[in-house]
């Protein structure tokens, strides 16, 4: 592969930057730029001798150093909505200034709300309330506006990215089902889980990168096969060899969850407000620590009326358009994308070197 | 301690978490404390907040106006500093890592002897109380013969350095072991009373510095197995495994251990300390040098305590291999150029 100048990766510290970093390195692109909001998430890519670059995207100055002989940009960062929008619009403006031959914005299907069926790019997008949501539909509104102006832009909206280092669909979720705080939900869990590994997003990416028919263009990527929540829950228990998963039903599930709500807004207030006096007082008393770990937990574990919302909606994410225009051809089986997940969460976690030696 | 003088040598992360706290509770020395940092500007920051009216940019400048440094700079910076202040007669408490390699940190003890100056080390987890229990265990006995220790430690990494020293590959392709690893293998070589014998290093490092690492070692009678991770919250255990039973610590709980001897039941031990908070342990160590420099005490952690470690990490790190890491290194996705 062939760049002009740098490829700079937006959210390189995170799950998904940080692969498309690892991938393209190891395939031999030597002009990396990885983009870091703070050093201390730099551990992963830090791997790898690549450039690392620290910039907040509210900065305008270390955005413009970032930027320097930058010929493609890959946003892959993400954050708060003054973050996901007004970082979004900065950068894109800045490579609409310096002329880069490709952006690509990862947006997230989360812009699609409620909506039920099979959803394709082209249906209208409807603000929800939803923080996320919204500013993911807002910035992706200001990419096509820079791009209606020249910007070479792609957005990609991919669909629930699961794989080593995902804190969101993998160790999480791992983590409640071997703590035994979740198992199957009934009716709640029989929505669509529309699961893509994390190498076939990247595999999107780098097409868009030098497909010129990418350009102007907005794709779902989703994997090559759709599951339900619970059998997503399911496998993962029966890959890792969890203890049985506990059967829960859509009442009683639902019952724990309203249960824990005004638990859940306790908490966030205490959180916002008065984090700091609450560390003062766990780090003097062991007692109120573990009170307050048990408490973490039991929110952490007990699912929320989001979730089950997400878990019982009836989706299904079209990639006909990424087929039929870049050749997106997702490779990792459910199967495979779980094996090597599981790899690498016994490699994490087991005292050894993780090859069962 | 009123008569003396010290200088604070880095203003960045370790000295906002450790020792901002431990000099505050130090009121009477703060007329005579210098702050030193390469940027100026964060120096007099942590001068205005820790009530001195002293700060600079260059630490050549103080080193004959005080007695004693701390040395909180990133630590490939800690030899030649060390080093600067050792040969000026004055005394040294050092960050860990106290130096990168074993060779540095030999030239340093040398020349701490040669000056009549101590060096200490900020090795902070041996002041935990069931880490000390736990060696009280070893050397009396009471454990038996130690005959395999498993260590596993490991969180995401979350240190909000200034700089990127710690984790950016132009610097260093030194990682975790040079990081928490210099806690971990100084207090194995600690329990053990010697230094083991590598058998085998691996990491995950592609060129950079490596997050996750795993050493296998031994001595005449006992094996030794510890991984580091940071990349990962994991949960974290320290096994002792003795021939008159087993000992398991969960290294984040410095209060706490459990004892199960040989064919009897399980204890839960609880170690109250004065020290309640990490940095409490730090304010332990800084009160420790003073008083080293005033001739009262003696150190409690010096350079010679941890060279077995320091020079352990430079054996793994000449043996260093990769893991294999089949969901990092297998590119199955064509990533094509149209």
């Amino acid at each position: 592969m062939t760049s002009k100048g740098k490829i700079l990766v937006t959210g390189a510290g995170g799950f998904i930057g940080g692969r498309v970093i690892e991938m393209l390195h190891l395939t031999g692109v030597q002009s990396l730029r990885a983009a870091v909001r703070q050093w201390a998430s730099c551990a992963r890519i830090g791997r790898f001798p690549v450039e690392v670059v620290k910039m907040n995207l509210l900065d305008d100055a270390e955005m413009a150093a970032a930027m320097d002989g930058v010929s493609e940009v890959i946003h892959c960062a993400k954050g708060s909505r003054e973050g996901i929008v007004e970082g979004t619009r900065r950068l894109a403006e800045c490579a609409y200034k310096k002329g880069v031959s490709r952006f690509i914005y990862l947006s997230s299907i989360a812009v699609y709300g409620k909506a039920t069926g099979t959803l394709e790019e082209g249906m209208p997008l409807a603000h929800t309330g939803d923080e996320y949501a919204d500013a993911k539909i807002d910035a992706e509104g200001i990419c096509q506006e820079l791009g209606r102006k020249g910007l070479p832009v792609s957005i990609l909206r991919p669909t629930i990215v699961y794989g080593p280092h995902s804190g969101l669909w993998t160790e999480e979720v791992i983590a409640k089902l071997a703590a035994g705080q979740w198992g199957t939900f009934g009716e709640v869990g029989e929505g669509k889980c529309n699961l893509l590994y994390v190498d076939d997003l990247v595999g999107a990416i780098v097409a868009c990168l030098y497909d010129k028919r990418a350009i102007g263009q907005t794709f779902n990527i989703s994997g090559p096969e759709v599951v339900t929540w619970n059998e997503y829950f399911s496998r993962i228990q029966k890959d890792l060899e969890l203890p049985p998963l506990r059967e829960h039903t859509k009442h009683g599930s639902n019952v724990r969850a309203l249960m824990m709500e005004p638990v859940r807004v306790v908490a966030r207030y205490v959180r916002d407000h008065h984090m700091g006096t609450v560390k003062w007082i766990a780090e003097r008393s062991r007692l109120l620590k573990s009170c307050i770990k048990s408490a973490e937990a039991g929110i952490k574990g007990t699912p929320s009326l989001g979730e089950f919302a997400l878990w019982s909606t009836d989706a299904i994410y079209s990639i006909e358009r990424a087929k039929a225009t870049i050749g997106f051809v997702p490779c990792f089986s459910i199967d495979e994308g779980l094996q090597l997940t599981h790899q690498w969460y016994r490699h994490q976690e087991s005292l050894g070197n993780g090859d069962g030696q | 301690m009123t008569g003396l003088s010290i200088a604070l040598i880095g203003c960045g992360a370790a000295t906002t978490s450790y020792y901002i706290p431990a000099l505050k509770k130090l009121p009477e020395i703060s007329e005579n404390l210098i702050l030193v940092d390469r940027d100026l500007a964060r120096a007099k920051i942590v001068a205005e907040e820790l009530g001195s009216s002293q700060f600079t940019d260059n630490y050549a400048e103080i080193l004959d106006r005080v007695q004693g440094v701390i040395i909180a700079v990133p630590h490939f910076l800690h030899y030649s500093i060390s080093m600067d202040c050792l040969r000026r007669r004055v005394h040294v408490f050092c960050e860990k890592p106290v130096a990168v390699t074993g060779g540095e940190l030999r030239s340093m003890i040398d020349e701490a002897a040669r000056n009549g100056v101590a060096l200490c080390v900020n090795n902070t987890r041996r002041l935990f109380p069931n880490f000390k229990h736990i060696k009280q265990m070893l050397v009396s006995g009471e454990l038996g013969t130690l005959q395999a220790l498993r260590m596993l430690q490991g969180e995401k990494f979350g240190w909000q350095s200034l700089t990127g020293f710690y984790v950016d590959p132009t610097i260093s392709s030194k990682g975790v072991l040079l990081d928490l690893g210099a806690h971990l293998l100084d207090l194995a070589c600690w329990w053990l009373g010697e230094k083991p014998q590598i058998v085998q290093f691996q990491d995950d490092s592609f060129g950079g510095p490596e997050s996750v690492a795993y050493v296998r070692a031994k001595t005449r009678d006992c094996r030794l197995d510890i991984k580091l991770n940071r990349l990962s919250d994991i949960k974290s255990y320290y096994a002792f495994h003795g021939t008159k039973g087993v000992v398991e610590c969960n290294p984040d709980d410095w209060g706490a251990l459990k004892w199960t001897p040989r064919g009897g039941r399980t204890t839960e031990m609880d170690f109250p300390s004065q020290e309640r908070t990490y940095k409490e342990f730090v304010g332990t160590l800084v009160n420790n040098f003073l008083a080293v420099i005033e001739g009262k005490e003696k150190p409690l952690i010096q350079g010679t305590d941890v060279c077995p470690s320091i020079e352990l990490i430079d054996e793994c790190y000449s043996k260093r291999q990769r893991f294999s890491l089949p969901w990092v290194e297998n590119i199955r996705v064509a990533l094509h150029d149209q």
